[in-house]
């Protein structure tokens, strides 16, 4: 690894946070995450002469990591038919104080439930919101969308998840 | 403030839902920033035998989609083109040359024997003048000979109008290919 690979790597794992949090609202749990995540840094090291703007680098990140956590996706869908509700089955897992863990484990259930019945396009901008916390022009320029519709998918997405929460807790 | 007034319109992630998944994030961050995240990607890097920032090799198999579908586009506009576009069986007027043709004798059974005159004389050319000798002989066969219907000197040649006669001598061009023949043996065309 030369010097200015090595300086390259430093900032991108600037955002190793950032990206985690992305794949821990597309994927099943922590462990799943971290694992996409490093998929995600393994793929944008290989692809470092594209970066434009040096800039923009936690937004290419992000797209970058969007991608990799759908191919994943679509990979499972082919390999297993895991129905949706063993998907947020181990996050639970990650919840660990032991005096909540059964209240805050089953919220958690619930809203990775909600979120992955969603359809994919609301989902990724749900997540590229909630958990990247994308501003809508990055989200904008992330999807390749025109605003009004990432506000519109966003408004769809977030009404859908919230219902179903409703309706779970019920 | 645009966008954020926008999205106090479409209305934010309800207030409970927001703490879930901020719950989430931390649990999450927490066992993460427990892991050795980096060193466990640089060994990873180097194991990886794609090398950074070398593209894979294309495979032959992945021809761009966009390639095979212009192929395809291209088939398909040659075949309606041959369909709709292709020029007809020949008209009646280029059968009617070729019976008449058919009918006339075989150059070799000709008396070459017209010499052309020096073109500064203004006199037709050696290849007007073995036209013109082959529809003397075929009239005088004709006279001469039982009789052959539609082989007077008057049918020969059926009458054309200009477009006949440019699509029959430059679209079929079958008295350039006549002539052509010859062109070894008399030197002009």
């Amino acid at each position: 690894m030369t010097a200015s690979d090595d300086a390259i790597f430093r900032r991108l794992l600037d955002f190793r946070e950032d990206v985690f949090a992305v794949c821990l609202g597309m994927a099943r749990n922590a462990s799943d995450a971290e694992d996409l995540c490093h998929d995600v840094f393994l793929k944008a090291f290989a692809r470092t002469d594209g970066i434009r703007r040096p800039g923009a680098l936690r937004v290419w990140l992000l797209r970058i990591a969007r991608t990799t956590c759908l191919d994943h996706h679509r990979r499972r869908r082919r390999l297993s038919t895991v129905s949706v509700e063993d998907l947020p089955e181990s996050s639970t897992a990650d919840i660990r104080t032991p005096a909540s863990i059964s209240a805050a484990a089953e919220d958690v259930r619930r809203l990775k439930d909600a979120i992955a019945r969603l359809p994919r396009k609301q989902r990724e901008v749900l997540v590229l919101r909630e958990y990247g916390e994308l501003s809508y022009e990055d989200l904008s320029r992330t999807l390749n969308l025109r605003p009004g519709t990432v506000m519109s998918r966003l408004n769809r997405a977030r009404l859908a998840v919230a219902s179903a929460m409703e309706e779970s807790h019920d | 403030m645009i966008n954020q007034a926008k999205e106090k319109q479409i209305g934010d992630l309800p207030e409970r839902l927001r703490l879930i998944i901020n719950r989430e994030i931390e649990g999450g961050l927490e066992r993460f920033r427990s892991g050795d995240f980096e060193s466990r990607l640089a060994s990873r890097l180097k194991s990886t035998p794609q090398k950074a920032g070398v593209r894979p090799e294309r495979r032959w198999f992945r021809i761009p989609a966009l390639g095979a579908a212009g192929a395809a586009v291209l088939a398909l506009v040659a075949i309606l083109w041959l369909g709709v576009f292709r020029r007809p069986a020949p008209p009646a007027a280029s059968r009617a040359i070729g019976l008449t043709l058919g009918r006339l004798p075989g150059f070799r059974s000709l008396d070459i024997s017209v010499r052309p005159e020096p073109p500064s004389s203004g006199a037709p050319s050696l290849s007007t003048a073995i036209v013109s000798r082959v529809l003397v002989s075929a009239a005088h066969e004709a006279s001469s000979g039982p009789a052959a219907p539609g082989l007077s000197p008057k049918n020969l040649v059926p009458r054309y109008s200009l477009q006949q006669k440019i699509e029959i001598l430059f679209g079929h061009r079958m008295i350039e290919r006549a002539l052509s023949t010859y062109k070894n043996k008399f030197g002009e065309v």
